[in-house]
């Protein structure tokens, strides 16, 4: 009976060891390639906006819109509409538009979002700055065109019966327009979408 | 067995502490918060709570910040009580076989369905109170998802979150949903009617009928009024829900009446009828588990050839850990009520006369202004009792201040007719 206690025991032991060995049920941690999609449900998550933003951008480089510019044009970005039932922080999506825009070198953009701080840094070096470090006022660029647009959802849910998973089917659209400020015109617009179908388990231990 | 049996006692004797220990926490919290103590009240919901009332802890602990006028924190709390109870879909076998050996409060707490849509209205309120219109259409087509017919099946529909639904997506200019939830708030109220053209409300009694919209040159005021107290969990399991008629708040600007609010929900009704729904469900569960209750003190009696020691497991077992689950989100509120006037647009000063049902002056106070605004459409919201010390003449200082600067933020953020 010892004997078998003892065995027993040990053999427990050596499971326990095994089992923290174990890469699962150890902390850790590693960086992850931007390019690797992993998605853990339906929702609009990280993966989706570089995928999405990069499309846009791609697009918007080889528009006609674009070509018909000797100079590059100055825009402004009015944000992007959030007309979903998540938290999407579309700053991020128009920080990365906007970036990559300007690393083409095709677009250039007048910094909106800092219109007071740029303001209020005017008129301090305007009173405070030497003659010669001090920026001229009057003489910031005009944005002629404006980049706004829409973040829309449509999902469905399986409906209430026995069994032990839940189906979720969402479908996402970002919407991207260029308006001419001076016309009111759209002058260029693209639509991006996709959509994903989740199975979530309704048992688990 | 004897010895398990004997080691069985006093982990069922601890997890009953345990549950009570918990439970003393909330209902502290909930009395320092109805006594207008609310940083105290806070204190009590910290972190150290058990795993499995999170979600409670985050309702009760963002409706206290809401109070407070802490609206960020609130939400955030609330957002991750969301988050959980989206995790909680999936059932726990472990918890369900716990919940069948001891009782249902060793489950993890989700709230019942009408709960998770008030967590996303209130959230809502908390996202129009910092001006954050786009967060706060978020939460209304959550709420819009809450109350899908094919997820709630039975249970009641809340016509004041229909009606919140339908403000946030008309602030964010989506007026044919808006429309919508307007039309669905009016089908849903027992007492009130609401135009779907203008969001205007009117108690159903009157015949008068409802204004186009605001007179020309004109703005609108929309007034989120939160009264009373929510029944407690103890009324609300045993079918005492106090059957009161409702308070109402009157709006005035600068001295001017501008009308009053109308009734679009009753947290008790919801309650009420949530139970009796649950009831069957509850009643089959219990039945089940005192039959495994009386099969394990049964087996205990045999294998330790004791009587005695059979009876005491029953006595804990059924006796001491027989209870109902008595979470239950009590700093709601009971009537949650709305009140859409014409106001002008430049207002000085709004007051605000909280009657009872015969009219009878239960409280006025005064708005310095509304907490924020959009074109032509003003929103404010405010809970009595208690009164938010941000709202309320004898609070303190530092959450006047508070309120001072979320007043300047909003005129300042405010856009001009």
């Amino acid at each position: 009976m010892k004997v078998r206690t003892v065995l027993a025991m040990a053999l427990l032991g050596v499971t326990l060891v095994l089992v923290c060995g174990c890469a699962a049920v150890r902390a850790s941690y590693r960086t992850v390639p931007l390019s690797q999609e992993k998605h853990y449900d339906a929702s609009f998550d990280a993966t989706d906006m570089r995928a999405i933003t990069d499309s846009v951008v791609a697009e918007l480089l080889q528009s006609p819109f674009l070509s018909q510019h000797k100079e590059p044009p100055i825009m402004m970005v009015a944000g992007v509409e959030n007309r979903t039932s998540q938290y999407v922080d579309t700053k991020n999506l128009t920080d990365r538009i906007r970036t990559e825009l300007i690393r083409s070198g095709r677009v250039r953009f007048v910094n909106a979002a800092r219109r007071d701080d740029l303001l209020r840094e005017q008129g301090y070096q305007a009173a405070h700055v030497t003659p010669e470090t001090q920026v001229a006022i009057g003489k910031q660029l005009g944005a002629r065109y404006m980049l706004t647009g829409s973040l829309t959802e449509m999902s469905k849910k399986s409906p209430r019966q026995v069994r032990v998973s839940r189906q979720e089917w969402k479908y996402y659209k970002l919407t991207v327009e260029v308006t001419d400020l001076e016309t009111g015109l759209i002058v260029w617009t693209t639509e991006k979408e996709f959509q994903r179908e989740a199975s979530k388990p309704l048992i688990g231990w | 067995m004897k010895r398990l049996a004997l080691r069985l006692l006093p982990v069922t004797g601890l997890i009953a502490l345990l549950c009570s220990c918990s439970t003393s926490h909330l209902a502290i919290a909930r009395q320092n918060f109805f006594a207008g103590r609310f940083e105290k009240a806070h204190a009590y919901l910290g972190d150290q709570l058990p795993a499995r009332d999170r979600v409670l802890v985050l309702m009760e602990r963002g409706t206290i910040l809401q109070a407070a006028g802490r609206f960020e924190e609130s939400a955030r709390d609330y957002i991750e009580a969301a988050e959980i109870i989206g995790d909680l879909e999936t059932y726990s076998i472990s918890k369900g076989a716990a919940s069948l050996v001891i009782n249902d409060a060793v489950q993890d707490f989700r709230g019942t369905p009408f709960e998770r849509t008030l967590l996303h209205s209130m959230t809502a309120l908390d996202h129009l109170a910092m001006g954050n219109w786009e967060n706060a259409a978020v939460e209304a087509r959550r709420i819009i998802m809450s109350l899908d017919k094919e997820l709630i099946g039975d249970f009641p529909q809340d016509a004041f979150s229909r009606y919140l639904a339908g403000f946030c997506l008309e602030m964010v200019d989506d007026y044919s949903n808006a429309r919508l939830q307007y039309r669905l708030a009016s089908q849903y109220s027992r007492g009130c009617r609401v135009d779907d053209r203008t969001g205007r409300i009117l108690p159903r009694s009157t015949n008068v009928a409802v204004e186009s919209c605001a007179p020309a040159g004109e703005c609108e005021l929309v007034f989120f009024a939160l009264l009373g107290r929510s029944p407690t969990a103890y009324q609300v399991v045993n079918g005492r829900i106090p059957d009161m008629a409702p308070p109402y708040v009157e709006v005035l600007a600068d001295g001017k009446y501008l009308g009053r609010s109308c009734v679009l929900g009753d947290v008790g009704w919801l309650a009420a009828v949530t139970e009796q729904k649950l009831a069957l469900l509850k009643a089959g569960k219990t039945a089940a588990r005192v039959v495994v209750k009386e099969t394990l003190a049964r087996s205990v009696a045999r294998n330790t050839d004791s009587d005695a020691l059979g009876d005491l497991t029953r006595l804990v077992l059924i006796g001491l850990l027989e209870t109902p689950d008595m979470r239950r989100w009590e700093t709601l509120p009971r009537w949650l009520e709305v009140a859409r006037v014409a106001a002008p647009c430049q207002i000085g000063r709004i007051e605000v006369r909280v009657r009872s049902a015969a009219g009878q002056l239960l409280k006025s106070f005064c708005l310095q202004t509304p907490i924020r605004r959009r074109r032509s459409l003003m929103v404010s919201f405010f809970r009595y009792p208690p009164l938010a010390p941000v709202f309320s003449e004898g609070s303190n200082m530092s959450a006047r201040k508070q309120h001072r600067n979320l007043s300047e933020e909003a005129q300042a953020e405010s856009i001009p007719q």
